[in-house]
């Protein structure tokens, strides 16, 4: 991990007026613990609604002017860069996953499709790794209403740690567990990179807007997000995960959350960390949860 | 060929006296192989996604080829055709590939949607 960077970094909750591409950014952190182990666990996050009216009409006017795939010149845009990209509720969560002075988009896209149309393919995008390294965040931005009619993206939880091949999913269609993110205007939601993702069916008219960039992490892995000194880690609550192996997923996303938190984390085996709670959580630490996030004090040895 | 079925109705015929010499021409075209019935068959296939490699495991995902499209399920989950392997079969679907075993050589890992299984029609 290369710490430094080119570009200049922004003081905290400063907006920037002088938009430099790659450009680091830092705000202050709006995931707490429990929000961050959830990510790590579904491999998505949707901030409905955060982007101001204003930048969202100013988004569709532009697209209008602008349909092509690769607006670039968004990137240097400061009524853009401020309104989406530095959203304080989208950049804030980003600071609570990449950490402090994260690197902003270097491009982008916008993935405007005609409706109506049929669903998409299911497919991880190209560059895929499994890790649970977080070293960067894929995140989409409506600007427009997006209900279920204009096909918005769907996703399935948990399949960020499903290994695959995109050239190997092309015969799925229909998944249970899928989940269409539908959400209004000015809506931003957050990715881990290598999740199962489609366009869905669209039934509407006209065309819908869905604009998608990356963020960088430039600092090592700290637990600096929002903690919250009452989450309880030991005896999370996963609910049905059919996909996976009793505990796989939960495992992996405490491999994920540990390296996040900059803890140290094997899994013992067996019915510990991260297994899901009892009926009624006993007042203890789970055998195997990393010293750092234990919540008894006679486990902190 | 004929099947079991056709042959049950022929005897059928046969015992109600309805049998004529349409029926045994019949018969006999379809062992000659000049029958339109015995026209080749349209392969339909099932995709299955289920939870493990049970054949009454949960389905999770599905897809359906046929007439030369490859189709959704319907959008209401509850209105799915099948919700386990078992109930296709019962349906006269066939089994024509297991999940693959072999992705167990790195049991820590997980691959795939589920467990997958292909069934055919030949319609």
């Amino acid at each position: 991990m290369n710490p430094t960077t080119s570009a200049p970094v922004e003081q905290i909750g400063i907006p920037h007026s002088q938009t430099t591409i790659g450009g680091t950014y830092d705000c202050e952190p709006t995931l707490n613990d429990q929000e961050v182990f959830e990510f790590c666990r579904k491999g998505y996050l949707v901030l409905e609604g955060v982007v101001e009216d204003a930048v969202n009409q100013r988004m569709m006017d532009f697209v209008d002017e602008h349909p092509e795939h690769q607006p670039l010149e968004l990137l240097t845009e400061d009524w853009f860069v401020d309104g989406v990209f530095k959203n304080p509720q989208a950049a804030g969560a980003v600071r609570s996953l990449l950490g402090r002075d994260f690197k902003l988009p270097q491009t982008l896209c916008n993935h405007r499709a005609p409706c109506p149309a049929p669903p998409q393919g299911w497919h991880r995008d190209g560059g895929s790794i499994y890790t649970p390294r977080l070293d960067y965040l894929q995140v989409f931005y409506y600007p427009q209403d997006t209900p279920k009619e204009a096909g918005p993206t769907e996703v399935i939880p948990g399949s960020h740690f499903l290994r695959t091949k995109a050239n190997y999913m092309a015969h799925l269609r229909s998944v249970k567990l899928s989940v269409p993110t539908t959400a209004p205007a000015g809506s931003i939601f957050i990715t881990i990179y290598s999740i199962w993702h489609r366009k869905g069916r669209s039934t509407t008219n006209g065309f819908r807007n869905l604009f998608k960039y990356n963020y960088w992490r430039t600092t090592e892995p700290r637990r600096d997000w929002k903690i919250d000194p009452d989450f309880d880690f030991s005896w999370p609550t996963f609910g049905g995960e059919p996909h996976f192996e009793q505990f796989k997923g939960g495992i992996a996303a405490a491999e994920m959350f540990c390296w996040l938190s900059g803890e140290d984390y094997q899994h013992t085996g067996g019915q510990c960390w991260p297994c899901e709670a009892p009926v009624k959580p006993p007042a203890c630490d789970q055998e195997g949860l990393p010293n750092g996030l234990r919540r008894y004090s006679e486990a902190q040895v | 060929m004929p099947d079991k079925q056709q042959i049950q109705g022929w005897l059928d015929k046969l015992r109600t006296g309805t049998l004529t010499e349409a029926d045994l021409q019949q018969a006999l075209d379809r062992l000659d192989g000049t029958s339109d019935d015995d026209s080749p068959k349209q392969q339909r296939l099932l995709y299955l996604n289920t939870g493990n490699t049970g054949v009454d495991s949960q389905v999770l995902g599905m897809a359906l080829v046929e007439n030369g499209e490859i189709l959704e399920g319907p959008d209401d989950v509850d209105e799915w055709p099948y919700n386990s392997v078992l109930e296709a079969m019962d349906d006269g679907w066939r089994v024509i590939k297991f999940p693959e075993m072999a992705l167990l050589l790195q049991e820590d890992k997980t691959f795939g949607l589920g467990c997958e299984f292909i069934l055919e029609k030949l319609t």
